[in-house]
């Protein structure tokens, strides 16, 4: 009886956690759905939502290209870390070489040094490079590709390399004994085996590339601004669009939401299987 | 978040600034303007931040006869004024960066300093130099003990007082003489506060705002005190008379005549509670004025809409009236490949009929004297503003005003808060206190740049 008291009370608090998790979001949702002047006068109407803010969110920023911008690097810095992760953690994890527990350190030694520390010859570099070659880093769309990716290898490599432990070696020694070579083997075999950690990599490196704005605000000026620099264009010194900073944050929550779900599956897999070994 | 970035990038300018200094010959601008030929079919970059409703496509609009005129192309791209600090000194100090850019009057000493600026001393005779401009905004154009001048004044603001014309008269009071002096200011909103009940006297914002200096300031000046001594040396802001000011504003909050639940909000969000009819009396620049036939503008409540007036601030002890005149200038790139067509945007920009359909659009003031005058003659509650303007005053035009600044405004908004019963408790010596951490710490950062 009072075991079931107990559960009883747990799942209520489950529940109240929950609530407080999505309130903020639930928050952002009606705002958005109101007008300016019921936001600045505290006067929710919840009865009569209107769409109006979604509509003119688009005329008055720049919206659509901040997103596309965002879309684009992010999506693409996300592949290539996992990609190369995916190929580095693959060799720490099965091959013995030298300097590969030197190469481990390394890796996560990277992590100790906070990323703020890289702006500043990130950006000089940057600016030489776009002065005195022809090569395009700042302000494009590959040079914050190159930026994200760089940041999220390291980590990526960690995660995927313990996705590899993981896998037993029979399964690639047995495709080897059946005529693929050891590349065969790590795409055809090991790769799908392993595909809850390569989405698990994927959506990190993507949510982490999503929310950035450090970076992104000293590396850009026109052409690759992400979200987080676009969407405080909703804030002026004279006037403020809260109902349309509000749509906006809601437009921009949505492809991570999506994101979100339809890697679920794989990702609670991820996770937990990350657990278990680190 | 926003301090590590602004560490960082404080980073970056200083180290860029210390190894910047060779190879900056790149463009001469002594080279004479006049006469010159424009380069057609060059694109010319512009920076600018969220001013207006539709701030990229309204400005794009606003230049298309000057592409019309010289076929030089305009690309006008937007900043945001989150980040518009950190890009535009950036670019000064890398080099990078486009050829027109906006800048907000306070700033302009701080990025002119940088020394990635042309100096247009030499040009702007072509639109009437000073006597073209009011002394207060001219000043924002240059820097103290320094020659040059490092931009040109785009559009102007100066703050005045919004009342509500319904409330003041159930309270009884005549506009005419409700804001005359100091004394009146809070006679009226007393007498609001006793027969009015259902609207709140008087509201201004806290430490949220980025304005909140320039929305103490004036009392201060009002009451004989100043923000640093004539000679910008000092800081003068914990002397008898600027504590008088300051004090004069606690002493509001607290015998109830102002709001305190405004002094979370921050400048907008302050408007926003006049314009919806929570606060009878409220100071505020002449944006507003614009938005009060704009329908769409639904922060409006019907009777607030309907019954807005203006006065000009009150005047102090000393007998004179002070308001803060602030607003934008525009600063021309150093590396600019193209000195002469930026300048003439600049000129084109500057011209009598653009100023006063740019600043129209953004519900404000045309920067030049000649428009500003026509604007004000457009109605009553214009005319107030432009009279606040034409006595205008702004901060002492040093380099590192931008971060004094942000360190008495820390201060005023602690005493503020204390006044609201919030923190330490509200008293002479609580202000004096707070006042005397203040110079201090602006005394040190005036100090750092004279060794």
């Amino acid at each position: 009886m009072s075991a079931r008291l107990v559960n009883r009370g747990l799942d209520a608090l489950t529940w109240l956690v929950l609530a407080l998790m999505l309130s903020p979001i639930l928050w952002l949702v009606l705002s958005s759905l109101q007008t300016d002047g019921q936001l600045s006068r505290g006067a929710y109407d919840l009865l009569s939502p209107t769409f109006d803010a979604f509509t003119r969110m688009w005329q008055s920023v720049d919206f659509e290209r901040y997103l596309l911008n965002s879309l684009i690097i992010c999506t693409a810095a996300a592949l290539c870390a996992t990609a190369f992760a995916a190929c580095a953690g693959y060799a720490l994890a099965r091959f013995q070489f030298r300097g590969g527990k030197a190469l481990s350190l390394g890796v996560v030694g990277t992590q100790l040094i906070p990323g703020s520390l890289f702006l500043l010859p990130v950006f000089m570099g940057f600016v030489w490079l776009k002065q005195n070659t022809p090569i395009a880093l700042f302000d494009t769309h590959l040079g914050m590709v190159l930026v994200y990716t760089a940041f999220f290898t390291p980590v990526a490599i960690y995660f995927m390399r313990y996705f590899f432990i993981a896998i037993p070696r029979d399964l690639e020694e047995a495709a080897m004994v059946d005529g693929c070579n050891r590349f065969g083997a790590f795409v055809k075999i090991v790769l799908p085996a392993a595909a809850p950690g390569l989405v698990a990599t994927f959506v990190y490196a993507f949510l982490f590339a999503w929310d950035e704005l450090l970076f992104v605000a000293a590396l850009t000026q026109e052409n690759a601004e992400t979200i987080p620099i676009g969407i405080r264009n909703f804030i002026g010194n004279y006037q403020e669009r809260t109902a349309q900073l509000m749509a906006a944050g809601v437009v921009s929550t949505l492809p991570v939401l999506i994101a979100f779900f339809a890697t679920q599956r794989w990702l609670v897999k991820g996770i937990t299987a990350g657990a278990v070994k680190g | 978040m926003p301090k590590r970035l602004a560490v960082a990038v404080a980073a970056t300018a200083l180290a860029l600034a210390a190894c910047g200094g060779e190879d900056n010959s790149s463009t001469d601008n002594t080279k004479a303007a006049q006469g010159e030929a424009l380069q057609k079919g060059v694109t010319l970059t512009l920076w600018t931040m969220p001013n207006s409703p539709q701030p990229k496509e309204d400005l794009q609009k606003m230049v298309a006869p000057f592409t019309a005129k010289t076929g030089v192309k305009v690309d006008v791209q937007e900043v945001g004024w989150d980040v518009q600090f950190d890009r535009i000194r950036n670019a000064a100090v890398a080099g990078e960066g486009p050829d027109i850019t906006q800048a907000g009057t306070t700033q302009v000493p701080f990025f002119a300093a940088l020394g990635g600026f042309m100096d247009l001393s030499d040009r702007v005779e072509e639109i009437g130099g000073k006597a073209a401009y009011a002394e207060g905004i001219w000043n924002t154009t240059q820097v103290q003990g320094q020659e040059g001048t490092w931009a040109v004044p785009w559009f102007t603001e100066a703050r005045s007082i919004y009342y509500r014309k319904d409330v003041l008269e159930k309270a009884g009071v005549d506009p005419a003489t409700a804001f005359q002096d100091l004394d009146s200011f809070k006679a009226t909103l007393q007498a609001i506060k006793d027969k009015v009940p259902d609207i709140e006297p008087f509201g201004a914002p806290g430490k949220k705002a980025y304005d909140l200096v320039h929305q103490v300031m004036p009392f201060v000046w009002d009451n004989g005190g100043a923000e640093l001594s004539a000679d910008a040396k000092q800081s003068t802001i914990n002397s008898p008379e600027s504590q008088a000011g300051v004090e004069f504003m606690g002493d509001l909050i607290t015998s109830g005549l102002f709001d305190k639940s405004q002094l979370e909000r921050d400048g907008t969000q302050v408007e926003n509670q006049f314009k919806g009819g929570r606060l009878a009396v409220w100071i505020g620049g002449p944006w507003v004025l614009g938005s009060i036939d704009r329908a769409e503008d639904d922060t409006w409540s019907e009777e607030a809409r309907a019954n807005v007036g203006v006065a000009p601030m009150p005047t102090g002890p000393g007998g004179k009236a002070y308001t803060f005149v602030g607003g934008s200038d525009l600063m021309v790139f150093k590396n600019t490949k193209y000195p002469n067509e930026a300048w003439a945007l600049v000129k084109f920009l500057s011209s009598d009929q653009t100023q006063i359909d740019y600043a129209k659009l953004l519900g404000m003031f045309p920067a030049r004297l000649d428009p500003q005058q026509q604007v004000g003659d457009s109605s009553e509650n214009h005319k107030a503003f432009f009279q606040a303007i034409q006595s205008g005053r702004t901060y002492a035009p040093i380099p590192q005003w931008g971060q004094i600044e942000n360190a008495y405004k820390t201060r005023f908004g602690n005493i503020l808060d204390s006044a609201a019963g919030v923190g330490t408790d509200y008293s002479a010596a609580t202000v004096k206190s707070q006042l005397d951490a203040a110079a201090k710490e602006a005394d040190g950062l005036l100090a750092q740049s004279a060794g």
